[in-house]
């Protein structure tokens, strides 16, 4: 076994407003510059609805990620040297208008018009073009089922084999936020024909080396969540860096740290990159989460604990691991599911998914629902969480009612449901996570390691720090 | 004259090329890309750039063996010069055709398509796009015109190439080439004086090892 | 008394358009009113303002008021008809280039949040907060406290100049919440004054008269300075405590006037923002232990409900500052001005009411859902009554000529803005549909022929909106959403209909006056200023969607 530390993070989709605070902080901290304005590294979504950038989900369409071809791993974009041919076209890269055409106002029309007849306003202008603009597309276009037609294009319901007609009476909504995932088996990584995205040896964040990307843009599409992005003005691809210079020093990713609903959680997960193809690799989509799982140790394991020494992971990292809120709420408690695990990426990003009102078809007879009485179809859930396995998404929103069951009786005094899965500690653990959420509870990140540090420290010593002419 | 054009010139571009080509690659590496522009336009790329490179390939390889190969080579082996020529037009007109009709399809792509184009386009790559056309085109008007064959670069512009890349420029070998020809020499020294600040440098980057490296790469930080 | 009595002297509100009781001068400050609250925004442009409007409403009723003057259109100068234009100058206080400085005659650049000194507070968390000054403000802009400090100065020099003198005034005020006049109307009877009912009484059978005095060469004097008006007495409510001490305190702590000259001489001064905010700070029960025990005290003896003052015995000590705030924001003290208990909880309104039973303030001291007065009798509301959706026409004859569909109308908060706040910032509308929407049930919008994304008119009598439409299966039949205070500097185009600038979400609403919310003086339906009084309610509106025929953008 290689024991590898992977800095990982859990959103509770139970809590997400979409109030996209997440997507504004990220931008103004990363992607607000020339070339990235239509980049969201961080984006939410309304589920449902074909999401940004447009039917993303659709692999028959945008044939991004990994397929079994007679039991062996490949890109859906074909074979090693089928790829090189499309260097010169690629069939499968996402578009400007995929995304949107970004734009901004004339708002100095404000201040500067001279006397009209009517009162000025300030109108769009694009950003490519710099020309007027008719706006016909956003990053967030369907916001709260905004266009019910484009709702109902949402992959995930065509691929339920239940007609869901999403009219007043039967609607459900939710908010998806998306990061990229720094999978633990990137496609990005494996199209890149110039090897410049590579995986961080010590915390698992995929990256992109701006000096060593070509172009060749074939990370865009090989990323089945379309978490690439190309940089039209430096025409390099760019994506999300899990804020790693916050990470080196402890801190959560901007987009975590500044959440309202506190949904999000970071944390250390220890695995085995031996049996990452392998776990890629399991036949039945249904089952890939289930070997993730297997490939994440148990950082108490005193086996784990020394193989992962022996792998020079540092001892904060392992305290951390032992530590840590993503291990809890994904192996321990498995109440965190990987978004679309059939892409064989290992997303390392997972998500609580989201209880609802009861479904107004029983609203007059169920006070307390269950799992099937709930809005959001089980179907859909499980075709965004489980790779489409009814069984484990049941599962999953069971262990979150129980909570709530738990805890319910805590107050009322009504005896606790009969077939627990946990005891009423580990219930009452989850709470306190998920439910109150304090801040130092939902982050813990080891920072840089010391001995790096140390080593650069003594580099410092006796510099001043500036280059100046003539050297200082 | 003769001397500058084919005797000086030429160096002054060669060291240009390598000598540009290392220094950018050195310091300015984050600059380095092929500026794909099919996020900004992509139908109209279809066909365009699989055609040009198509053609450009197979041009660069006629170059090659044409330049490269000294006449002795194909005698050697049994081709006469009128099987070579038919042989040279065999892919030289097809690569040519391709390679022309590939451009002029970019071309209208890059200045008379879609208004996104505009923010992939300096003020280098429009430079770059009249050089190349010239180059095309005078390659092309020097193939279809010697057709008949009448003017053997083989024993002319060949020679004093290698002569070039031999450190011992002959440029008696070039009186008497044909005009189209001469201009289409100019054409590709003007291209590698050009090659450092352009685009063009994706060229050095064709990503082989990609067929031999593993998928997934780690790396420390 | 007398000249109120045979009319030689009115109230203005019975002659609202004679100019001598038109509103002259309006500083918008803190507010966005053109754009964002104005309900009825094109009756603000045309009466208010008197600027290009997209008003259809008419000015013809067939029922004339009895007592109000109602001008025919003949009698003013104003071609437009009644008095429309009546303010003279209008100051906007902004740093937003919104709609209200759009129309502003003069605009007053002013600091943002992080670039000035202020303290914040709110019910809904029992936190007193500060704002700061992180970084100075750009250019010309300045704090709001040293604009209206320099307008002060400016208008006291130039009131020297014209050598103007003190001018006299009186004032109305309506009859207090929580004050003695609130039993003025025994049994819930009306007696009008003016129709010889009864004796007219300042302060108890009608609004009190308070005489004031206002000598525009000394604003800046007294602007700068804690004046005498809170340096014995203070009080709140039915409350009443001693000031002087605390007087003192501020005194010592900011520093006092200098200036001999001036009529503030020796009074504590407020100067600066800070200083300003250590007085509020030194005066207020919330913030200052002494004066909570003050009130309390002050209260147990109106009430007659003893043990009090232990609400906030406690904290006696605390007297907050800014510096103190600055460093952590401090929740506030106990007080007998709000009804809730902060005593390690959080704040609940009416908790002392049933905890200590302080008397409720009500007629009957209790909590109650009988009202007997006269008037709510005459509107049927002695109990809480559930009352339909008013039933009218939106306007009187609908401009056809395409298909066109009446809908409710509806003005939920937006999530992509506080109010018209951030709404045009350009993150924000990217992350929709980058201007103007309004929301339509999916059936509505295919009865007109409606796609979304479409560009969509909204009309009634009160104006017409024009908007991109978004339609969705999240609205039931019926209703048309157009989203909170999104105002109309943005991506908005003219009417056809209106010949010019099509609106806010304002436009289609016009504030009704309720009635009974000014019946006061008579207990819990007493006036009190963000108390009780007339709200501006201007729902159950109803409009006509159509599909836009021509989309223009009026550039000229």
């Amino acid at each position: 076994m290689k024991i590898k530390a992977q800095i990982s993070m859990v959103m509770n989709l139970d809590k997400c407003i979409g109030c996209h605070t997440c997507s504004i902080t990220c931008k103004n901290v990363w992607t607000n510059r020339q070339g990235a304005e239509y980049m969201y590294f961080n984006n939410v979504e309304t589920k449902p609805g074909i999401g940004y950038p447009k039917h993303w989900e659709d692999q028959a369409k945008w044939k991004g990620g990994w397929e079994l071809k007679d039991g062996q791993l490949q890109l859906r974009s074909g074979s090693k040297p089928e790829r090189l041919l499309k260097l010169f076209y690629h069939p499968d890269q996402p578009e400007l208008d995929d995304y949107y055409e970004p734009w901004t106002y004339d708002y100095e029309t404000l201040i500067s018009s001279k006397r009209k007849n009517h009162q000025p306003i300030a109108r769009p202008r694009s950003l490519i073009t710099q020309k007027r603009m008719d706006i016909k597309w956003g990053p967030n276009w369907e916001d709260d089922l905004a266009d019910g037609e484009s709702a109902r294009q949402d992959y995930n319901l065509k691929q339920m084999a239940s007609d869901i007609t999403l009219e007043f009476h039967d609607l459900f909504m939710k908010y998806l936020p998306r990061v990229c995932n720094h999978c633990l088996n990137p496609a990005c990584v494996a199209a890149c024909p110039s090897g410049a995205i590579y995986k961080r040896d010590e915390d698992g964040v995929v990256l992109v080396s701006q000096d060593g990307c070509r172009g060749w843009r074939h990370c865009v599409p090989a990323c089945p969540y379309k978490k690439v992005y190309f940089n039209w003005k430096t025409n390099k691809a760019e994506k999300c860096i899990f804020c790693f210079p916050r990470l080196e020093n402890g801190l959560p990713t901007v987009c975590a740290d500044t959440c309202v609903g506190r949904l999000r959680y970071m944390g250390v997960l220890l695995y085995d990159m031996d049996q990452v193809k392998d776990a890629a690799s399991t036949p039945d989509k249904g089952q890939i989460y289930g070997s993730v799982l297997d490939i994440l140790q148990d950082p108490n394991d005193p086996a784990v604990i020394r193989a992962a020494r022996k792998a020079g992971i540092p001892e904060n990292w392992i305290k951390a691991a032992q530590d840590s809120p993503v291990y809890r709420m994904v192996k321990e408690w498995k109440v965190a599911l990987p978004l679309h695990a059939e892409y064989r990426t290992l997303p390392m990003v997972w998500y609580v998914p989201p209880l609802s009102p009861i479904t107004r078809r029983v609203e007059a007879d169920v006070f307390l629902p269950e799992v099937e009485d709930m809005r959001i179809p089980l179907a859909y859930l499980a075709e965004l969480f489980s790779a489409g396995n009814v069984p484990v998404i049941t599962k999953t929103l069971q262990r979150l009612l129980d909570m709530r069951l738990v805890m319910r009786a805590q107050e009322t005094g009504d005896p606790l449901p009969r077939r627990l899965e946990y005891d009423v500690d580990t219930y009452k653990a989850m709470y306190r996570l998920m439910g109150i959420a304090k801040y130092k509870d939902r982050f813990n990140i080891p920072a840089g390691t010391q001995e790096k540090s140390r080593e650069k420290l003594n580099q410092l010593q006796g510099s001043c720090g500036y280059t100046c002419p003539g050297g200082c | 004259m003769n001397t500058f054009f084919y005797g000086v010139l030429p160096y002054i571009a060669l060291t240009i090329f390598v000598g540009g080509t290392i220094v950018r690659y050195t310091f300015f590496e984050r600059g380095w890309t092929t500026k794909s522009s099919e996020f900004l336009s992509k139908k109209d790329l279809k066909w365009a750039n699989p055609i040009f490179h198509l053609g450009l390939l197979m041009a660069f390889g006629g170059h090659f063996v044409g330049i490269l190969v000294p006449k002795f080579v194909t005698e050697a082996a049994g081709t006469d010069e009128a099987a070579y020529h038919m042989m040279s037009l065999g892919g030289g007109l097809p690569a040519g055709a391709l390679f022309l009709l590939g451009f002029l399809l970019l071309l209208r792509r890059r200045f008379a398509g879609s208004d996104y184009m505009k923010v992939n386009t300096s003020p280098m790559d429009r430079w770059l796009y009249l050089v190349l056309f010239l180059t095309i085109v005078s390659g092309c008007i020097g193939t279809l015109s010697n057709i008949p064959g009448t003017f053997d670069y083989r024993e002319s512009i060949a020679p004093w190439f290698r002569s070039l890349l031999m450190m011992q420029p002959n440029v008696s070998y070039m009186s008497g080439v044909p005009a189209v020809f001469q201009f289409h020499m100019m054409m590709w020294m003007l291209l590698a004086i050009l090659f450092p600040f352009t685009r063009l440098v994706h060229c050095l980057s064709l990503p082989f090892e990609y067929l031999f490296r593993s998928n997934i790469i780690y790396r420390k930080k | 008394m007398n000249s109120l009595k045979d009319k030689s002297l009115q109230f203005s509100v019975e002659d609202p358009d004679n100019p001598q009781n038109f509103p002259r001068n309006l500083f918008i400050w803190r507010n966005n009113l053109i754009g964002s609250s104005a309900k009825g925004h094109e009756y603000f442009l045309k009466y208010l303002l008197g600027t290009k409007n997209g008003l259809f409403a008419e000015e013809d009723c067939p029922n004339r008021p009895e007592e109000i003057k109602w001008r025919e259109a003949a009698e003013l100068d104003k071609p437009d008809g009644a008095a429309s234009g009546k303010l003279d100058l209008l100051i906007d206080l902004d740093f937003r280039m919104a709609s209200s400085a759009l129309y502003a005659d003069v605009v007053l650049p002013t600091a943002t949040w992080y670039e000035k000194d202020d303290l914040s507070s709110t019910d809904m968390h029992p936190f007193v907060h500060p704002f700061q000054a992180a970084v100075d403000p750009l250019w010309e802009a300045r704090t709001d406290w040293e604009i209206f400090k320099t307008l002060a100065k400016k208008v006291s020099e130039v009131a020297k100049e014209a050598n103007l003198k003190p001018y006299h005034d009186v004032v109305a005020m309506p009859v207090q919440h929580d004050s003695e006049g609130e039993v003025a109307q025994p049994e819930g009877k009306v007696r009008d004054w003016s129709k010889g009912e009864c004796e007219p009484v300042p302060g108890k059978t009608m609004p009190g008269l308070i005489p004031t005095e206002l000598d525009f060469t000394k604003i800046y004097e007294k602007w700068i300075a804690l004046g005498p008006g809170v340096s014995q007495k203070m009080g709140s409510l039915s409350m009443t405590w001693d000031s002087q001490e605390e007087y003192q305190e501020i005194a010592q702590r900011n520093g006092t006037i200098q200036n001999k000259d001036y009529i503030s001489y020796g009074m504590p001064s407020i100067f600066d923002a800070k200083q300003a905010a250590d007085a509020v700070m030194g005066l207020s029960t919330t913030t200052n232990g002494k004066v909570a025990v003050k009130a309390w005290q002050s209260l147990e003896k109106e009430t007659g409900v003893g043990n009090l003052t232990r609400l906030a015995k406690d904290r006696e000590n605390e007297r907050f500052t800014f510096e103190q705030v600055a460093v952590q924001p401090q929740a506030t003290i106990t007080s007998p001005t709000f009804t809730g208990s902060n005593q390690n909880r959080r704040y609940t309104p009416f908790t002392t009411n049933i905890e200590e039973l302080v008397p409720f303030r009500t007629i009957t001291g209790r909590q109650s859902f009988f009202l007997d007065h006269e008037m709510i009798r005459e509107a049927g509301e002695t109990m809480a009554t559930y009352k339909p959706i008013l039933d009218y026409l939106p306007i009187k004859n609908k401009i056809g000529g395409t298909k066109e569909i009446t809908l409710k109308y509806l003005t939920p908060h937006n999530k992509w803005s506080t109010h018209s706040m951030y709404f045009d910032s350009q993150q924000l509308l990217t992350l929709f549909r980058g201007g103007q929407t309004v929301w339509f049930n999916e059936k509505d919008a295919a009865e007109i022929g409606v796609k979304d994304n479409d560009w969509v008119e909204l009309y009634n009598h009160n104006g017409v909106v024009a908007s991109r439409a978004v339609v969705s299966p999240r609205l039931p039949r019926g209703v048309v959403y157009m989203h909170h205070a999104q105002d109309n500097h943005i991506n908005v185009p003219g009417s056809k209909i209106s010949g010019t600038r099509a609106g806010t979400h304002n436009t289609p609403t016009r504030i009704h006056m309720k009635p009974t919310h000014m019946i006061g003086g008579y207990g819990q339906l007493s006036y009190g200023f963000n108390y009780y009084g007339p709200t501006g309610n201007q729902r159950d509106m109803y409009v006509v969607a159509r599909k836009m025929q021509e989309v223009d953008w009026l550039e000229d």
